[in-house]
């Protein structure tokens, strides 16, 4: 029963109330890190980990927050966990962490994180909570990786940074798939096509 | 009635600070643990550009970079204890240079080291570090062929050409250079850094 229960969050988080394309939420990194798939999964990764430590801390003292400072102290959880990333991925993957630049200090800000504290972590237990934070960052991340696989091959006729056997030869690469409009076009076509055929929006809802 | 409201502003306050507390440990902690790894990738990166200016594009493991880092690299630093230019030995006994050039790009700086040879104009190779450029325009400057054809010119450089489908086949003129296609602000930011990077090598070898 809570299994099931647990799914059903999971797959709602995740699908229907998908942050990105039903909540428009955290665009600004949809747009900054999707050119290339590499970065966008270290980003995708940074965000599930904040998204959910952050939602199950926040979960775990929700009774004791008074109300006038509770979001500076989601702010304050939420940078913490951020720098941790951020720190973690300069010891380990160093080239990426030079690529990515301020992009992974900048989860901070990212909507998702502090609506999902707001909304969610704040009513409920902690394990929800947490899995909440899971599914949200990963209904966050396919959305990305869905448009970064789709601007590098046109963009850099690549994948994750490597050529691609009988395409990379004879593709002239769409310039404008690595800029920041690029994204915003093929964020809207992805949002489009999703609201269209696969998750359409009841007509009679208000 | 009014303790109430002073108790439960006290405890918003320490609420407050012990998050903060417990926040700030939390960071610490990771911080130091990984403090050595850190510096030592920042240390690596360093030593690999300058290699990689020198001409040396890889050793064979790192212990082999930090080996000849240490054996032929004299490090200058500026005065604010930054590393600033590189005297760097080779096999001869011929002392070039390596410097480091700190431009600006379409969204931010350009940090380039160039590698010049003994006689003080000639560029021995080109890499470029610490720039925010656009991800596949601007940022294709770290390929290869854009980096390599620099090697063996002495500049000024006035004119740049388009980029060519066959990278083998790259000019071979001394004042020219193939720009990357869709990043015009770069390609001109690169020919001002590589111009200035040659006034400066000039001077630093007359101080030598």
């Amino acid at each position: 029963m809570a299994a099931g229960k647990t799914k059903k969050q999971f797959i709602m988080s995740a699908g229907k109330d998908n942050p990105v394309f039903a909540q428009i939420l955290g665009i600004c990194s949809t747009l900054a890190v999707t050119n290339v798939v590499e970065n966008t999964v270290v980003m995708c990764l940074g965000v599930i980990f904040v998204l959910a430590c952050s939602n199950f801390t926040v979960s775990l003292i929700r009774k004791w927050i008074p109300g006038s400072i509770r979001m500076m102290v989601e702010t304050l959880i939420i940078a913490a966990f951020v720098i941790i990333v951020d720190v973690v991925i300069q010891a380990t993957l160093p080239g990426v962490s030079r690529q990515l630049g301020p992009f992974v200090g900048l989860i901070i800000t990212n909507c998702i994180i502090m609506g999902r504290a707001e909304a969610y972590a704040l009513n409920n237990p902690p394990l929800p909570s947490f899995i909440d934070g899971i599914a949200s960052g990963v209904g966050y991340s396919y959305v990305l990786l869905i448009i970064a696989v789709f601007r590098e091959i046109t963009g850099s006729a690549t994948f994750w940074g490597y050529d691609i056997p009988w395409f990379s030869d004879w593709w002239t690469n769409w310039s404008i798939m690595v800029m920041a409009p690029g994204a915003f076009f093929a964020l809207a076509i992805l949002i489009w096509i999703i609201k269209t055929y696969v998750v359409p929006e009841d007509p009679g809802g208000k | 009635m009014k303790t109430n409201l002073v108790k439960e502003r006290i405890f918003t306050v320490f609420f407050m600070v012990a998050v903060t507390f417990v926040a700030i440990t939390l960071v610490g902690i990771v911080d130091i643990v990984t403090a050595e790894s850190v510096e030592r990738n920042r240390g690596l990166f360093l030593r690999q550009a300058v290699a990689d200016a020198f001409g040396i594009a890889e050793h064979d493991s790192i212990q082999e970079l930090l080996d000849w880092y240490e054996e032929f690299v004299t490090e200058i630093r500026d005065d604010d204890d930054v590393p600033d230019h590189f005297w760097v030995r080779n096999q001869e006994g011929e002392e070039n240079l390596v410097l480091i050039y700190r431009g600006s790009g379409l969204w931010g700086g350009i940090t380039a080291f160039v590698g010049f040879e003994a006689d003080g104009k000639t560029i021995r190779g080109v890499n470029f570090q610490d720039h925010v450029e656009t991800p596949g325009l601007g940022a294709r400057i770290d390929e290869r062929w854009f980096r390599r054809q620099f090697v063996g010119k002495y500049g000024p450089f006035e004119e740049l050409r388009s980029e060519p489908d066959d990278k083998d086949n790259l000019t071979k003129d001394n004042q020219a250079f193939h720009q990357v296609t869709g990043a015009t602000i770069t390609s001109e930011s690169v020919k001002t850094i590589m111009n200035r990077s040659l006034e400066r090598a000039e001077m630093l070898f007359s101080e030598r």
